[in-house]
C-alpha cells in the first residue's frame, strides 16, 4: 500500500493495510456475520466455501508473521493491498442477504425485505467518489478536455515536425499521449510523480543530470518556484522541447517570455508557447 | 457520429467472437448451451490464446500490423468453425428464449437494468489518473508506430529494454489489434468498448455464481447479481473492486479483481459440488492465462486458487485433485519464472 512501511509497521501491517482498504465500509462485518450465521444456524455446504476462503488467507496471506518475512522479499509491499481482492467478502455478503430474503415464504415480505437489505448495504457502505457521488462526466467521445484537442490541433499546424515535443500543465501531462501519441512529452511521468512526493516511484537517480532538467523544468512551471532564466533556458534546450502548454491562469507568462518562448495561441484554458531550442544551440 | 459507429460495431463484433469461441468451447467441455456462459468461457479463452501468442512477438520485435494478420485470420477460422458447428444449437437456443422472462420473473427486468447503469457508468465517466498514461498510452503509441509496446507510452521514445512488469501481459495489444481492424481510435476501444463487455462479463460471473450456490435458482442469482452491483457502488476507497470496475476497467488489474478471481470462486463452488468433474481445472487454466494476459498482479493468482480450492480439498479429502491444483497454475508459472528471472538480471528483454 502506498505510503506504508512493513519496517516501520511491523506486525501491525496488515491491520493497517486492511484498516485503509475498507476504509468505513462495514462488509468485511457483514461477510464475518454471515459466515457466523450460516455455521451456527444455516448449514448449506457451498456456504463452506467462504469460511474456507477466510480461514486459509488468515493463516496466509493475512498473516502478520508470515507477510512480515515474505512480502519485503517479494516487493510487494505497495500492491499488497491487491491480496484483499481475492476474499470474496462482496459476493458472500450478497450471498448471504439473498439466503435471508428467500428464507422467508410470503412474496411482500420478501420484497420489503430487499429493500431495507439494499438500505443497510448502502448505509454499511461508501459510495463512490467520481460516480456516485460528483460523477465525473466526460466531455466527449475521447474522454480528454476539449481545450487539449485544441492545443492539439494548434501544435500540428504549426510544426513543421511529425513528433514535436511538448511540456504540457501537469493536469494534461498524462492524459496527451493517450490521445494524440504523435507528441513527444518532455516531462517524463514519473519524474513528475517523483517530485510530486510519490512513494511508489523507483529508479530516479536525483543527481542524474536527466533529473536535474526535469526538476527544474517542473519547478518552473508546476511548482511556481524561483530558478535562473538561463538554468531554465538550459533545461528548455537540454530537453529539445519545441512548445509549452501553460494555463492561463499560470502568474509568471512574463518569465516565459523572457526566456524566449513565444506565444503562438491562447485556447480557453491554455496558452500555447513555441521555444527555438535549435537555435540557441 | 463516425466514431459512435465504429465503437458500436466494434462491441458487437468483439462481443460475437468471444461468443463464438465460448460457444465451440462449451460443446467441446459438455456444458449446456448458454449465452451468458459461452460469452464468459469464450473471453477467458479468447484472452489466454491471445497471450501465448503475443508475449513471443512483441519480444520478437514483430510489428502490430503481422499480429493483426495472424490473429484476424486465426479469429475469422474460429468465427466459421462455430457458425458450422453451432448454428443448431444456437437455433434451439433462440427458440427458448420465451422462457427466460418465466423462469425470471421480474427480476430480469432489474438486472437488466443495473447491468445498463453500470454500461452508461463506464462509457460516460472520465478518469483522469496517471496510470492510464501506460495502460492506454501503450495502445496509442503500438498503433501510431505499428509495433508491439516497443515504444514508451510517457514519452513517445523508444525502450531500450522492454519494462518486464508490462510487457508480460498482453491486454492492451488487444485493444491495439481492434484498433487497427477498425480504424477506431484507442480511447474509444481501451475505455468504451472493452469496459462494456468487462461490465457484462462481469455480471454474468456473478450470476453464475450465484446459480451455482442456489442450485440454478435464477431469481436468487439475479438478486445476487443486483446486490453485488449496489455494494461495489458503495465499497469506495481507492483499492477496492469497485472503484477499479467503475473508474479504471481499462487497468488490466481491474480484471484480475472484478473477473478472474470471481471465476476462481465460482470454479471452487463447482469443485464443492463436483469434486470428480475435471472441468473446473479447465476454467481455472484459462483464467490462469488470461489472468497472466490482464495484469504482472496475476503472480498472486496461486493463493487465490489455494484459498478456494485447498480447503474443500481437505474438507472432502480428494487428494488426487492435487495435479490438476499445481497444473492450472501453470501459465502463472511461467510468467512468474520469466518475469523473476529478467527482474534478477538473468534475462534481458531487448526493445531495440
Amino acid at each position: 500500500m502506498a505510503g506504508l512501511s512493513l519496517n516501520e509497521t511491523g506486525l501491525q501491517f496488515v491491520r493497517i493495510c486492511l484498516q485503509n482498504y475498507w476504509g468505513t465500509c462495514l462488509y468485511l462485518l457483514l461477510f464475518a456475520a454471515g459466515i457466523l450465521w450460516s455455521l451456527c444456524c444455516h448449514r448449506k455446504q457451498e456456504a463452506r466455501i467462504f469460511l474456507g476462503y477466510a480461514v486459509f488467507l488468515a493463516l496466509t496471506a493475512y498473516n502478520p508473521f508470515l507477510v512480515k518475512y515474505i512480502v519485503p522479499k517479494i516487493n510487494f509491499e505497495n500492491e499488497y493491498y491487491r491480496l484483499f481482492w481475492i476474499l470474496p467478502v462482496i459476493p458472500g455478503v450478497a450471498y448471504y442477504t439473498v439466503r435471508l430474503i428467500f428464507a422467508l415464504k410470503k412474496r411482500w415480505t420478501k420484497v420489503l425485505l430487499t429493500i431495507v437489505s439494499a438500505a443497510v448495504l448502502v448505509a454499511a457502505g461508501t459510495p463512490l467518489q467520481g460516480v456516485v457521488e460528483n460523477f465525473a462526466l466526460a466531455e466527449n467521445i475521447y474522454k480528454v478536455p476539449d481545450d487539449l484537442r485544441a492545443v492539439c490541433d494548434v501544435i500540428h499546424k504549426d510544426s513543421k515536425k511529425e513528433q514535436p515535443r511538448v511540456i504540457f500543465d501537469g493536469s494534461l501531462n498524462s492524459l496527451v499521449r493517450q490521445y494524440d501519441p504523435s507528441l513527444q512529452l518532455v516531462l517524463h511521468r514519473n519524474a513528475v510523480l517523483y517530485r510530486a512526493g510519490s512513494t511508489v516511484i523507483d529508479g530516479i537517480d536525483e543527481d542524474s543530470a536527466w533529473y536535474h532538467r526535469q526538476k527544474t523544468l517542473m519547478d518552473v512551471l508546476y511548482y511556481s518556484e524561483p530558478v535562473d532564466l538561463s538554468q531554465f533556458q538550459q533545461a528548455l534546450t537540454g530537453t529539445h522541447t519545441d512548445y509549452l502548454v501553460v494555463p492561463i491562469s499560470w502568474g509568471n507568462h512574463e518569465y516565459l517570455r523572457q526566456a524566449g518562448c513565444q506565444p503562438i495561441a491562447q485556447t480557453e484554458e491554455n496558452i500555447v508557447y513555441y521555444y527555438d531550442w535549435q537555435q540557441k544551440i | 457520429m463516425m466514431e459512435f459507429l465504429k465503437a458500436i460495431l466494434g462491441f458487437v463484433l468483439e462481443l460475437t467472437i468471444f461468443f463464438c469461441i465460448g460457444s465451440l468451447l462449451m460443446r467441446k467441455m459438455k456444458l449446456k448451451a448458454e449465452a451468458s456462459l459461452a460469452l464468459v468461457l469464450g473471453y477467458l479463452l479468447y484472452f489466454s490464446v491471445f497471450e501465448f501468442l503475443t508475449v513471443p512477438l512483441t519480444l520478437a520485435w514483430v510489428p502490430l500490423h503481422t499480429l493483426c494478420l495472424i490473429w484476424g485470420i486465426i479469429l475469422a477460422v474460429v468465427v466459421c468453425l462455430s457458425i458450422f458447428f453451432q448454428s443448431k444449437p444456437w437455433i434451439q437456443q433462440l427458440k427458448g428464449i420465451g422462457g427466460i422472462p418465466k423462469s425470471h420473473g421480474l427480476l430480469l427486468l432489474l438486472v437488466a437494468g443495473v447491468i445498463l447503469l453500470q454500461c452508461a457508468i463506464v462509457v460516460l465517466y472520465e478518469d483522469t489518473t496517471v496510470d492510464a498514461a501506460y495502460y492506454v498510452g501503450t495502445v496509442s503509441t503500438s498503433v501510431y508506430t505499428d509495433t508491439l509496446g516497443r515504444y514508451n507510452p510517457y514519452t513517445g521514445l523508444l525502450y531500450k529494454d522492454f519494462p518486464a512488469r508490462y510487457i508480460l501481459s498482453a491486454y492492451p495489444m488487444h485493444n491495439a489489434v481492434w484498433c487497427r481492424f477498425l480504424g477506431i481510435h484507442p480511447i474509444i476501444q481501451a475505455k468504451i468498448i472493452m469496459p462494456v463487455i468487462h461490465v457484462l462479463v462481469a455480471n454474468f460471473i456473478i450470476y453464475h455464481i450465484g446459480k451455482r450456490l442456489f442450485h440454478g435458482g435464477r431469481k436468487q442469482a439475479d438478486l445476487m447479481t443486483c446486490l453485488v452491483c449496489l455494494m461495489q457502488l458503495f465499497s469506495y476507497t481507492i483499492y477496492t473492486p469497485g472503484t477499479f470496475f467503475f473508474t479504471r476497467s481499462y487497468e488490466g488489474k481491474s480484471l484480475l479483481g472484478n473477473v478472474i478471481f470471481p471465476v476462481v470462486l465460482y470454479c471452487s463452488i463447482w469443485f464443492w459440488q463436483k469434486a470428480k468433474d475435471y472441468r473446473p481445472w479447465l476454467v481455472l487454466f484459462l483464467a490462469s492465462a488470461s489472468g497472466a494476459a490482464f495484469s504482472g498482479s496475476s503472480l498472486i493468482f496461486p493463493v487465490a486458487v489455494s484459498a478456494g480450492i485447498l480447503p474443500t480439498l481437505l474438507f472432502k479429502k480428494r487428494f488426487r485433485a492435487l495435479f490438476p491444483y499445481i497444473l492450472c497454475m501453470l501459465p502463472t508459472i511461467l510468467y512468474a519464472a520469466v518475469y523473476f528471472s529478467q527482474r534478477l538480471g538473468w534475462l534481458t528483454l531487448s526493445a531495440s
